[in-house]
């Protein structure tokens, strides 16, 4: 595949005003802007104003790599699973922009992670993971446990 | 010190991400959260997706509590959810069929249900309540070890694309007709039904899997296939029915397939096709055919070679073919009889074009097989791979067979001979 499609670069505005310049391989990752694309939309910068400049260039990053041919799947295996080394708020930060951006691997890679931070774990440990107040009284506490005791059977 | 601690972030994420993440919990761990927080209590109450399967409740040795659990944890998960489902899923092999099936079948029904599997124990067959006919807005449906039995008024599911019938007693004739009444229907896959006879009526079939004993197969409308894996299992009696069918198989099965990308043929599927005799000129070409892949074809029945003959020589596009042989005999046929066949039978003028990979495998070396691969050999000029696997049970045979190989003409330059060892 040595001359691809169009060379044709996309460029991007996040909320913070930081301009990115992608090719067009890299951007049509994400749906969204595929569909931007396709419509002849992209010939102008795209403002993001969902999506902060931080987490868009983490997004590009993923979408860079996911193109380049160069990347063995070992490589990528890798790669993917120390990107979402990430504290909560980039997580859900990222969350957020795949969603928006509808970049399909990387949302649910992302979604996959969270889950994984809540399976198995006691109530209060993921209380505890994700800073959730318990606001139940002690009566509401009670009639849940009841309403739910088939699942805890 | 609470003051300072970090911002709870994830209870504030929209509902549609949220429901995301819980649908790839384990349902039991998803109804769990609903003791975290208030905003969390009935979070898990509008998921769309329900699966369920023994790991919704404790394993023991008891299998009768297993049983009143899981029954328990299904109902109370439906009674209290709320908003629609599109999903439901339930395989465990420790329920059977049971009352609250049927309860549970006539909800879903109420709740707009898209999906439905439903996949249980082996020793009872479900008798498929009548309310499940009733799901109007059914897109996939797949149903292990049933019995059905739509109602006269039954006048089909408008929107499936989707069917997959694994072991499902056909009580008179509901499986063809079932078919026929879902229009949209693209991907029908019927494993170990009974002896059925198909006649498949479906505009927008994209994807069929069949795998059984079948006496009759016809592909009566289906002109939009992409790819077909069919398995013919043989009985007596499918046997004695074969010999007085009417009409070419090959044709009923193969006549009206103008878009096939790939055929994959099981067990007896060319001796099916063989019969009913040769269909000398065929309605179609196959233009976009580029995978075949035929299993147990007997190089020592000349109506099954015939068959293979007609199919390749009709699919210009053909990229790659996998040939296992299997003949009814125990011993390969070292003599051989019309070998004149190939002069007489194979086009004159034959050139697979686009021909790359062959694969042939249980040889014996018995002379129709040979004369086989050298007919490939000589017409494929941009073979690269030839790849031959002895049977296991041949040994001596195996030089001979190399000998021969070797000495075949070949019309690729870049054609490689892989004998396999084994």
């Amino acid at each position: 595949m040595s001359s691809s499609k169009s060379n044709k670069i996309v460029k991007l505005e996040s909320s913070d005003n930081k301009t990115f310049e992608v090719e067009e391989a890299v951007a049509v990752q994400s749906e969204t802007l595929k569909n931007m694309v396709d419509d002849g939309c992209a010939n102008d910068t795209i403002p993001l104003p969902n999506v902060n400049g931080k987490i868009l260039e983490m997004v590009l990053g993923w979408c860079k790599k996911h193109v380049d041919e160069t990347v063995t799947g070992d490589e990528l295996n890798k790669y993917e699973a120390d990107f979402l080394d990430l504290d909560q708020a980039d997580l859900y930060g990222l969350l957020m922009a795949a969603n928006f951006l509808n970049v399909k691997g990387l949302l649910d890679r992302v979604l996959q992670r969270v889950a994984d931070m809540i399976k198995g774990k006691k109530p209060e440990e993921i209380r505890r993971i994700f800073n959730i107040k318990n606001d139940f009284t002690p009566e509401e506490e009670e009639e849940i446990r009841l309403e739910n005791a088939w699942a805890f059977d | 010190m609470d003051d300072f601690s970090s911002p709870d972030l994830i209870s504030d994420l929209p509902q549609s991400i949220l429901e995301s993440i819980l649908t790839r919990l384990p349902i039991r761990e998803a109804v769990r959260t609903s003791v975290l927080s208030s905003k969390w209590r009935y979070r898990w109450a509008t998921l769309t997706h329900l699966v369920f399967d023994e790991e919704c409740v404790t394993l023991s040795n008891d299998r009768a509590l297993i049983e009143h659990k899981l029954i328990n944890f299904i109902t109370r998960a439906l009674f209290l959810h709320q908003g629609p489902i599109h999903k439901f899923q339930l395989c465990t092999s420790y329920l059977q069929s049971c009352p609250d099936i049927d309860q549970w079948i006539l909800f879903l029904s109420r709740k707009d249900i898209k999906e439905l599997v439903l996949e249980l124990g082996e020793s009872q067959w479900i008798r498929v309540p009548s309310c499940l006919f009733n799901c109007k807005k059914l897109i996939r449906l797949e149903l292990f070890r049933c019995e059905l039995d739509p109602p006269p008024t039954f006048k089909g599911f408008l929107y499936l694309k989707t069917l997959n019938l694994y072991q499902v007693f056909d009580a008179s004739d509901a499986i063809e007709s079932l078919i026929s009444s879902c229009p949209l229907l693209e991907n029908l896959s019927l494993s170990y039904s009974d002896s059925l006879t198909l006649n498949i009526r479906a505009p927008n079939l994209k994807y069929l899997c069949l795998e059984g004993e079948f006496k009759d197969i016809c592909l009566e409308n289906t002109p939009l296939l992409v790819a077909m894996s069919i398995a013919m299992y043989m009985t007596e009696d499918i046997a004695e029915h074969m010999e007085q069918s009417s009409g070419c198989n090959f044709i009923k099965l193969l006549g009206g397939v103008p878009h096939l990308e790939r055929l994959i043929g099981r067990i007896y599927f060319t001796k099916y096709l063989s019969i009913g005799g040769d269909p000398r000129r065929l309605p179609i070409t196959y233009s976009h055919l580029k995978i075949i892949e035929l299993c147990q074809v007997s190089f020592e029945d000349m109506k099954e070679i015939l068959v293979v003959l007609r199919l390749i020589t009709n699919s210009q596009n053909l990229k790659e073919l996998r040939i296992s042989q299997g003949s009814s005999t125990t011993h390969a046929a070292m003599e051989a009889t019309d070998l004149d066949f190939w002069e007489k039978e194979c086009p004159s003028h034959c050139s697979f074009e686009r021909l790359i990979v062959v694969k042939m495998s249980e040889m014996s070396g018995a002379p129709h097989e040979m004369e086989f691969i050298k007919f490939l050999l000589e017409n494929s000029p941009v073979l690269e791979i030839m790849s031959i696997m002895p049977c296991p049970f041949v040994t001596d045979g195996r030089l001979n067979m190399l000998t021969e190989l070797v000495r075949f003409r070949r019309a690729s330059a870049r054609a490689e001979i892989l004998f396999s060892q084994g």
